[in-house]
């Protein structure tokens, strides 16, 4: 295979990085995709790393065993930290970003695919949580960069796991409701196959609810009857506390299958054995079924859709192995949930389709597919529904100075969804933002507001266009702040990246200067500010950040590349 | 050290629910800055293991994220720790001053409101020097004279009174000592049931103190004194407690015994029978008692003997439906006898009541013992908030008249035909009975008992009305107590009595689980009660950590009711005061 050029059946891993569980999946030469164990033979490896030196870690199922003897030096659920600021874990003296400790992952997953495979991997796709906000995108192919990885693209996780389950369905119309509940995150998405395309129509969830939280609360439980009895918490000491959390996690997993589990408990020379049954499992954990249950009919809400309008339910996630769970989505759907889709397995698979129908689209294995899609398009009756037309919208010209754009006076703002996107295998697949994207200006009270560009929810590829003003006279230059997320004033928003426009002649307020976004599947936005009158302009990619700059990145990398992974 | 660093160790400082972060740290305010970063980073280390860990999860983040800030803060131990005084005392100052102004609203301070107040200032973590200079400036603009000020000392005095005598302490006492002295003199009269006598014994404490705290007026004192001579002897020791309360019984060496049978054996049948002196009914115990209600019925023994020879024989009964007779007819032929009563709190109705209980003998005239119940007041001070318009605040802050509970040393008072004793206001709140086992009178083991406590049990020569020192040590890993004090959203004083629960064992389930510390830790859980008798949230305070276990185990409690129903929109708060004792 040469550098330059990138063979067609080069292999794309598609990763499924998880709160508690990682996968990882590769399309075969048949087109079919499969998943790749690890090298204990697994299908899935546990999210866990075990710092044993100082240059050394295990990750995995020998990692897990270690947290009952080590606690101090495991790491577990370090996806819950991503893109958070501040946050290091400290082992042997080093200071470790959770991006580096998501990177020692990806690199086992990659160092045990290469040698089942016996070929080098480089490109993959990585999954997130639809509800990942940018912050926590950007961290994951920092990630995937420190571990020496080619990120092709980041893809929402609902998305990957709908691909692995519709492709077959690929040329009807159906709506599907997805509801991936994980060991750390959640979320649901409706997602509609029209014709050919894959389109999310609404995404919402928390990235802090899982089935860590379920665990919690039987552990919460165990530890309180043992304090009843011997008033010791096994919670005040890190090795019980985990080999505790071991035993509710197996109570758990069992309670799923069996009316009731025994939990031992074994602290400080003190023994107890806490029966927990089904039902005070359920009643336990009624909130956290509830809060799953305010998402869906909230997703449903958004995407204008009701129960009966959809056709299949997608359970993905091992969390949605809980009869409660899957109890809930058959009392509000009244259907049963999609069979034949492994929940532990299919989002890795659909990342591994994603990444040949976006990355290789001379697949060799992908030809006779191409065919029998475009057949089965064909035989569709009706054609798709035309797209919704961009709803024409009165916006703002903003005055601009010194960095500042200002909302003045209303003017025409056109904005165009794209329809150029390249058709992929004839199966295009659309996700929306789920954060809305903007800008900041000044508003008459001299105010740092937001205006919002890019609402939330809109589907990708999208391109629009707004012009703003000078906000004072004989302004040199000018500054747009780019921000992401929901509210008024910009201290309630995240700046996720400036450009600046610099050079400009001194001309009066009000000269027009005009912004343009332009937000592609790639999960990239690229920010234009043009000088109208002189045709001075400015373009920058604004890749999502996870915090870390391109020389921490290859400095992270240069460490990561010493560092011993078993 | 910045702003900012301060402001995240105080935001974790209150996050672990500890005053400081030395004390988090379990390091003295002496330890060293290294000392203090190494242990830091120990603690950071072992929360590394914690943070997945749902009752130390909270900590584990902060100490993760902010560790640079902490420790940059405790590189300067010194300007930290007068920030985070200054930080305590600021935030609870307006409340405090608003209280001391709810209480001058009333015109006077005396001695228990002061108290009251300086107890209050110390659970809200306002050093006494800071509340002592705020109470002066307030007491002064409000124009109250405070009742450690009013008191004169007259020249008299000086000359004769030996203050030093007063507090316990040598004449060569420095002034820490006598402080200390001083202060354990009031704890003492705090003590004493009875209000007259607990006033009286403070005034001479106040005085002795005002004399020999100004080291002016104590030089002139000692020459004063030293040139008039030493005064009478005990004239101003401290002296027995004798309570109004108390019955006048006799010491028991007095009381006329008969030989066990045949009386007349021994006498010689020459000359006349004297006649057998008729029977009589004599009662030992008050004729009036006053009893403070609790939550449980009490017990009350009517001592009464027989002044005469014959057998006495006759009935009791009781006027009052709340009184019930326990013993119905005397013991003919007991010299000494006690007549049992129980009073059942549940059908007083209202705040206090009068019933008799009538001791009616056939021929030794009749005698009649008049109970009056009340239930305890709130604070002798609501009115006087009320009066300032400032009632719910006030009250808030009452709540933390339990607080400090002070020594565990409790003086009772002996009577040793009794079988429950009253301490007010010490032991486990306000009117808990102790019980006290003397299984005969004149026996010389002492046992004390309550719920709380291990069983004191001491061999004592039992002197009636004497004063015996009991020192109770708490019996259960920790104890949570409910306090008289409760917050209300409307002043009702009924509603407040209803509140006043006994210890739920849900309740105490949850409180014990969910909070922890280290030993000696002591602090409040208030729990607030919707109208219909459920838990609706908590909030604590104090040096114990407190989970949000203790929501959620009180979520989980809330199915049912776990305190009396309260009006429609009443709200209490009941509080629950913890000591974390030594493992």
């Amino acid at each position: 295979m040469s550098e330059e050029e990138v063979a067609d059946d080069a292999p794309v891993l598609g990763i499924d990085l998880g709160t508690t569980f990682s996968a990882m999946a590769l399309v075969n030469h048949h087109g079919k995709p499969e998943i790749v164990t690890n090298a204990e033979g697994h299908p899935t490896t546990p999210s866990v790393v075990h710092f044993y030196d100082e240059d050394a870690c295990v990750v995995g199922d020998e990692a897990v065993k270690m947290v009952v003897i080590d606690p101090e030096n495991v790491v577990r659920f370090i996806k819950r930290h991503m893109g958070e600021e501040d946050f290091t874990l400290e082992f042997f003296g080093r200071a470790y970003t959770p991006q580096e400790i998501s990177a020692l992952i990806l690199r086992k997953l990659k160092e045990d695919a290469e040698e089942l495979l016996g070929v080098d991997v480089e490109d993959v796709v990585i999954t997130v949580p639809a509800y990942f906000n940018s912050a926590q995108r950007g961290a994951t192919a920092e990630a995937g960069a420190i571990a020496g990885l080619n990120v092709l693209s980041i893809i929402n996780e609902p998305t990957a796991a709908a691909i692995a389950y519709g492709l077959d369905r690929i040329g009807g119309q159906r709506k599907l409701l997805v509801l991936d509940l994980g060991g750390g995150t959640f979320d649901v998405t409706c997602m509609a196959i029209e014709g050919t395309k894959l389109t999310t129509l609404a995404s919402d969830g928390n990235a802090e609810l899982g089935g860590k939280d379920w665990d919690d609360r039987l552990l919460n439980h165990v530890a309180e009857e043992f304090f009843e009895k011997y008033q010791l918490d096994p919670r005040d000491d890190a090795a019980p506390y985990q080999e505790l959390y071991e035993r509710c996690l197996h109570a758990k997993i069992s309670l799923s299958t069996k009316d009731r589990a025994m939990i031992p408990v074994n602290y400080r020379g003190k023994r107890l054995a806490v029966k927990v049954t089904r039902e005070l499992f359920e009643e336990l954990t009624a909130d956290l079924v509830q809060q799953c249950e305010d998402t869906s009919v909230i997703v449903l809400e958004k995407a204008k859709l009701t129960w009966e309008d959809l056709d299949d339910v997608l359970l993905v996630g091992g969390s949605t192995r809980m009869p409660m769970i899957r109890n809930l989505l058959v009392r509000l759907s009244g259907k049963e949930p999609a069979e034949g889709v492994n929940p532990d397995e299919c989002v890795a698979l659909g990342a591994s389709l994603a990444g040949v129908f976006r990355h290789r689209p001379n697949h060799p294995a992908l030809m006779t597919k191409r065919e029998t899609i475009k057949k089965r398009a064909k035989k569709l009756a009706d054609p798709a529904p035309a797209p919704a037309p961009d709803r024409p919208r009165g916006a703002v010209i903003g005055l601009a100075y010194g960095g500042h754009v200002a909302q003045q006076a209303m003017m025409g703002l056109t904005g165009s969804t794209s329809d150029s996107s390249p058709g992929l295998m004839g199966v295009e697949i659309e996700d929306a933002t789920t954060h809305p994207l903007g800008l900041v200006v000044l508003n008459k009270q001299r105010e740092e507001v937001v205006y919002e560009l890019i609402p939330e929810g809109t589907r990708l590829p999208h391109e629009k266009r707004g012009t703003f003003a000078y906000a004072y006279e004989n302004m040199r230059a000018v500054r747009v702040e780019v921000t992401e997320g929901t509210g008024t004033y910009r201290d309630e928003v995240t700046v996720i990246g400036k450009v600046e426009l610099t050079g400009l002649p001194p001309r009066p307020k009000g000269t027009p200067i005009e912004v343009v976004y332009t937000y592609g599947v790639d999960q990239i936005l690229k920010v234009q500010v043009v000088d109208i009158e002189t045709g001075i302009k400015r373009e920058v990619d604004i890749r999502f950040q996870g915090g870390l700059t391109g020389d921490q990145v290859s400095a992270a990398r240069a460490r990561n590349e010493r560092m011993d992974v078993d | 050290m910045d702003s900012r660093q301060l402001d995240l160790a105080a935001e974790f400082c209150e996050l672990v629910g500890k005053p400081n972060l030395l004390e988090y740290l379990g390091l003295p305010e002496s330890a060293s800055p290294e000392a203090l970063q190494k242990k830091l980073k120990a603690r950071r280390k072992y929360m590394q293991g914690m943070q997945s860990n749902p009752k130390y999860r909270a900590e584990a983040m902060f100490l993760i994220k902010n560790f640079a800030a902490l420790s940059g803060v405790l590189a300067n131990p010194i300007p930290y720790l007068e920030d985070a005084r200054r930080r305590a005392e600021s935030q609870h100052l307006p409340v405090l001053e608003m209280t001391i102004k709810g209480v001058l609203a009333g015109g006077s301070l005396n001695y228990d409101q002061e108290d009251y107040l300086r107890r209050n200032a110390l659970e809200l973590g306002v050093s006494e020097a800071t509340f002592e200079s705020v109470l002066e400036r307030l007491a002064t603009s409000a124009g109250v004279q405070r009742a450690t000020e009013s008191l004169t000392v007259t020249a008299e005095e000086l000359k004769t009174v030996d203050f030093y005598r007063t507090l316990g302490v040598p004449r060569h006492a420095s002034r820490d000592e006598i402080y200390q002295k001083y202060r354990a003199r009031t704890e003492e009269a705090k003590s004493m049931a009875d209000p007259v006598q607990r006033d009286a014994t403070r005034t001479r404490v106040e005085k002795a103190w005002k004399v020999l705290s100004d080291e002016k007026t104590r030089q002139q004192y000692d020459l004063s004194w030293t040139r008039t001579g030493p005064p009478a002897r005990n004239r101003d020791a401290p002296r027995p407690v004798q309570s109004s309360t108390a019955p006048p019984v006799q010491p028991r060496s007095s009381i006329p015994k008969l030989p066990p049978s045949a009386p007349f054996a021994n006498v010689a049948p020459t000359g006349s029978h004297p006649a057998l002196a008729p029977p009589r009914l004599e009662l030992l115990s008050q004729a009036r008692q006053r009893i403070q209600l609790t939550g449980t019925p009490v017990t009350v023994s009517i001592e009464v003997r027989n002044a005469g020879e014959l057998p006495l024989r006759g009935t009791v009964r009781a006027d009052a439906p709340w009184l019930k007779v326990l013993t119905e007819s005397l013991a003919p032929e007991k010299k000494q006898q006690a007549v049992r009563v129980q009073i059942d709190p549940t059908a007083v109705a209202g705040k206090a009541a009068t019933g008799v209980v009538h001791l009616e003998s056939e021929k030794g005239g009749n005698a009649q013992v008049e109970f009056e119940v009340v239930r305890p007041s709130l604070n002798p001070m609501i009115p006087a908030a009320i009066g300032g318009g400032l009632a719910l605040l006030l009250l808030l802050v009452l709540a933390g008249w339990m607080l400090l509970s002070g020594p565990s040393v409790y003086t009772i008072q002996i009577d040793p035909w009794a079988q429950a004793v009253l301490i007010e206001n010490d032991v486990a709140g306000s009117g808990t009975v102790v019980t006290v086992e003397v299984p005969n009178p004149g026996e010389s083991t002492i046992t004390v008992r309550h719920p709380n406590f291990k069983p004191w049990v001491k061999d004592v020569t039992l002197e009636p009305g004497g004063v015996l020192p009991v020192e109770l040590v708490l019996d259960s890993p920790m104890s949570f107590r409910p306090s008289p004090d409760l917050k209300l959203a409307q002043l009702d004083p009924e509603v407040a009595v209803k509140v006043m629960a006994p210890f739920q064992p849900g309740l105490d389930r949850c409180l014990r689980s969910g909070v922890t510390g280290d030993a000696g830790a002591r602090g409040v859980v208030r729990i607030h009660v919707g109208p219909e008798g459920r838990p609706i949230g908590f909030d604590a305070e104090g040096s114990g950590t407190s989970s949000p276990t203790v929501r959620k185990c009180l979520e989980r409690q809330a199915a049912g009711p776990l305190f009396p129903p309260l009006a429609d929109g009443d709200y209490a708060t009941v509080r629950y005061d913890y000591v974390i004792p030594a493992r």
